[in-house]
């Protein structure tokens, strides 16, 4: 059964587990896109985000238009979701916060060596932070997640096209500010 | 810096969705409350527009001669607006417990 007739049988039903149905089909992606959002120097909890971002799209889920893909609108439910979030714990906390980078773990090779790697990481951590949310986003998926440009695009809803020239960007801002 | 910027990142550690992750959506899911009927929105909708009135009428209330009419807005008034800021839940409770009382 597809997304949309599991979406019809669960508007008419009610039912929770046809809901569960589609938790279970998307929330690997969506844990994912979370997880990018709020990035590995955040704090907050990525499953929790994930499963508000379910909630969210439980109680407005009436208000899905079908002309769109289902997949399409619960991402874009779930990004609001973690932007949300990140939004408000940067303003409790502007900048990578020193306990998160006491715990990067530390590089091998002599005291000096460690010490150097820790600064480039840092260094790293914090203009990541500073970019942009759509290009700080595309590089963690691509990187952390290691996803490729067709999974960056249905959990963006953006072409492939359009995907690697903002990944492109993404990546020449991040050099101009690490330079800078 | 590119390949820099590559390497930190796949290094870092990515998290891991827990196995129950499914179950706690269902959980949470099933802990929601049902959704507002369209009595009680429209009982909110009232509430909205009681609190307007009270507060229309008691910018344009004779303060000499309708002690009365004043001192019943005057209660009216908050109450109406405070119900419209509540929940539907809270709205029927109070009611219920109101009634209860009378």
């Amino acid at each position: 059964m597809d997304d949309q007739s599991l979406v019809a049988e669960f508007l008419q039903t009610r039912r929770t587990e046809v809901f569960g149905q589609l938790v279970e089909r998307h929330q690997a992606n969506v844990f994912r896109l979370v997880a990018s959002i709020l990035g590995p120097y955040s704090d907050a909890d990525a499953e929790e985000v994930a499963q508000e971002a379910f909630l969210d799209a439980f109680r407005n889920l009436a208000k899905y238009r079908a002309e769109a893909r289902f997949s399409t609108w619960l991402y874009r439910v779930a990004a609001n979701c973690a932007l949300d979030r990140r939004a408000r714990a940067r303003f409790r906390l502007p900048h990578v916060g020193d306990a998160v980078l006491e715990r990067m773990a530390e590089e091998g090779g002599s005291p000096f060596e460690a010490a150097a790697a820790r600064q480039v990481r840092e260094r790293v951590a914090r203009v990541l932070e500073e970019l942009p949310d759509q290009a700080r986003t595309l590089l963690y998926l691509r990187y952390w997640m290691d996803c490729g440009v067709a999974e960056i695009a249905e959990l963006l809803g953006m072409n492939e096209g359009t995907v690697k020239s903002y990944l492109a960007r993404a990546r020449k801002v991040f050099e101009e500010r690490y330079a800078g | 810096m590119r390949d820099e910027l590559e390497r930190i990142l796949r290094n870092e550690e990515r998290p891991q969705l827990s196995g129950a992750f499914a179950q706690g959506v269902l959980a949470r899911v099933s802990a929601e409350p049902p959704r507002a009927g369209r009595g009680i929105v429209w009982l909110r909708v009232y509430w909205t527009a009681a609190a307007v009135a009270s507060v229309i009428i008691l910018a344009l209330v004779d303060w000499t001669s309708s002690g009365g009419w004043l001192a019943l807005w005057v209660v009216l008034g908050p109450l109406s607006l405070a119900a419209s800021l509540l929940s539907p839940a809270t709205v029927k409770r109070a009611a219920v417990l109101l009634l209860g009382k009378l």
